[in-house]
């Protein structure tokens, strides 16, 4: 009996394992998340946008976004998309804005860049 | 035979005796034919007991497969794709109503009726109940839709004594800038006054001085002598009225600066009234920095700022409320309960001359009337902020 028992624990744990995907600590590409770093970067884009110098911006917010999402910073990187959608809906790239204020309403429903997101979104689907 | 029977009684207990005998003797041999029901199985022979060792090392393979499937299991809620949502999640599931669950009445063992009837008594209950609430509501809903109306009603007015207000206060700043510029102008054209009349003293004593060392007494050097003190009587008289003169200018300066600062302070002040005004009408029950991030959610400044944009023909004003846009934006995803992400914004409204750029805006009269009132109801939130942090 403990034979079956240590088999069917060996295949459930060998599909999480590959449920892990390319995340996955070992999967060789994933490297050690800068932090502080992705806030300087993420502080500076903002000193960006508020300067309204909406490509430069755009640049550092495609880099920092998916850092503070590999960290778990849910908060950081709700705001950061928002931020890189609203970079590209000013520089006119309307429909990878529109993506991209889907995708922050859908993977952060309740934070506040989605309720944003969803402003900003109703606005663009309006008839001018 | 019945006769027989009745007449023989003896006999017949003989038979009923007989009978009895057999039965005990059929009985007794029965028992005698089946095993015992009480009879035990013979006991098997024990089997050799195991070592622990060896139970532990055949039970080892599973607990480190148990330990594999747990480490599995958390490394993979850790890297997939919804683990950085789980934040928001675990703060939603945070407001479940567990006591609705953990009311639901026991299993009852009462007879049913009663429980029927507890149960319709209850339901009439809490139908008067809701009954009630619904009327509380309706009270409520009518007395906070006179209250939008009345808010409505005086944000309205408010914005209408807000264009002439708005218009005197950016006339005053105007005028006092413009005073600040003369009396800077006054105090340097004093300054220079002074100093050209010392260096003509400085320089007519000094001739003085050079005449009397290089010519002897003589009746003509007597007379230069005598109109080159009066050159130096004239010089002084005139160094004193300028003197003087200063002096008055200084005193006028420093009224003037007093008056200047007074005037400030009683700007400040109305529009702090202004705007105490005007977040009880757009914020309600709201105090601060929340209050700010009510009224402008209500007030919907983000949602008219675009409009303004899409309307807007100067490019000056377009790129002013492009910016402002961005300003309060950042302040709608403010975390308010966190004071060093409150004192960070207000050193980028410090560092940022968006206040400057919406008083001159508003001192201008070709911006229209919506958008004048926009950037005064946006001047009115920032400056709360400042006002606040």
């Amino acid at each position: 009996m403990h034979k079956r028992i240590t088999l069917l624990l060996v295949l459930v744990a060998g599909g999480f394992l590959s449920g892990c995907g390319k995340s996955a600590p070992w999967a060789g590409q994933a490297e050690p998340v800068d932090i502080a770093q992705a806030m300087a970067d993420y502080r500076d884009a903002l000193k960006r946008i508020d300067k309204l110098e909406y490509a430069t911006a755009l640049v550092k917010l495609e880099r920092v976004s998916p850092l503070f999402d590999q960290a778990g910073d849910g908060t950081h990187a709700a705001e950061s998309l928002f931020w890189l959608g609203f970079c590209r809906e000013k520089l006119q790239y309307e429909d990878m804005a529109r993506e991209t204020y889907v995708d922050v309403i859908e993977r952060y429903p309740l934070s506040k860049p989605a309720k944003y997101a969803k402003t900003r979104l109703d606005a663009m689907n309006q008839p001018s | 035979m019945s006769d027989q029977n009745n007449t023989t009684p003896g006999r017949v207990e003989g038979l009923l005796r007989q009978w009895g005998a057999d039965e005990a003797a059929n009985q007794a041999a029965a028992e005698l034919a089946a095993p015992p029901a009480t009879r035990k199985t013979p006991k098997r022979e024990p089997k050799p007991r195991r070592s622990p060792m060896r139970t532990f090392f055949k039970w080892v393979p599973a607990g480190l497969a148990a330990s594999l499937l747990l480490a599995a299991s958390i490394v993979f809620m850790r890297t997939s794709e919804f683990a950085p949502q789980m934040s928001y999640e675990l703060a939603h599931d945070r407001n479940v109503d567990y006591e609705a669950v953990t009311s639901q009445p026991a299993d009852k063992t009462i007879d049913p009726i009663v429980d029927l009837s507890g149960e319709l008594a209850a339901a009439i209950q809490d139908a008067a109940d809701a009954r009630k609430q619904a009327d509380a509501l309706q009270t409520e809903l009518t007395t906070v839709k006179a209250d939008k109306k009345s808010s409505d009603a005086t944000i309205k007015e408010l914005l209408t004594e807000k264009a002439g207000l708005a218009a005197k206060l950016a006339h005053k700043v105007e005028m006092d800038k413009a005073h600040e510029i003369l009396l800077a102008k006054s105090e340097q054209n004093t300054r220079d006054v002074k100093k050209k009349l010392e260096t003509k003293l400085a320089a007519a004593q000094k001739q003085l001085v050079d005449a009397l060392a290089a010519k002897p007494k003589t009746p003509d050097n007597a007379k230069e002598l005598a109109a080159l003190k009066v050159k130096l009587t004239v010089a002084v008289d005139e160094l004193k009225r300028q003197q003087a003169t200063f002096r008055l200018a200084s005193i006028e300066t420093a009224k003037a600066k007093e008056a200047l600062a007074a005037l400030k302070v009683r700007q400040n002040v109305t529009f702090d009234q202004i705007r105490r005004v005007y977040l009880a009408a757009a914020a309600p029950g709201k105090t601060g920095i929340a209050s700010l991030q009510t009224a402008m959610k209500n007030r919907r400044l983000l949602n008219r700022c675009s409009a303004l944009q899409q309307k807007s023909r100067n490019d000056a004003d377009k790129k002013l409320l492009a910016r402002a846009e961005v300003i309060l934006m950042r302040f709608g995803l403010l975390d308010v309960s966190d004071p060093s992400a409150i004192k960070a914004y207000d050193q980028l409204l410090a560092k940022s001359d968006i206040i400057a750029s919406l008083d001159a805006a508003l001192g201008q009269r070709a911006t229209d009337a919506e958008t004048q009132d926009w950037l005064f109801e946006t001047k009115l939130i920032l400056t709360g902020v400042q006002r606040i942090a």
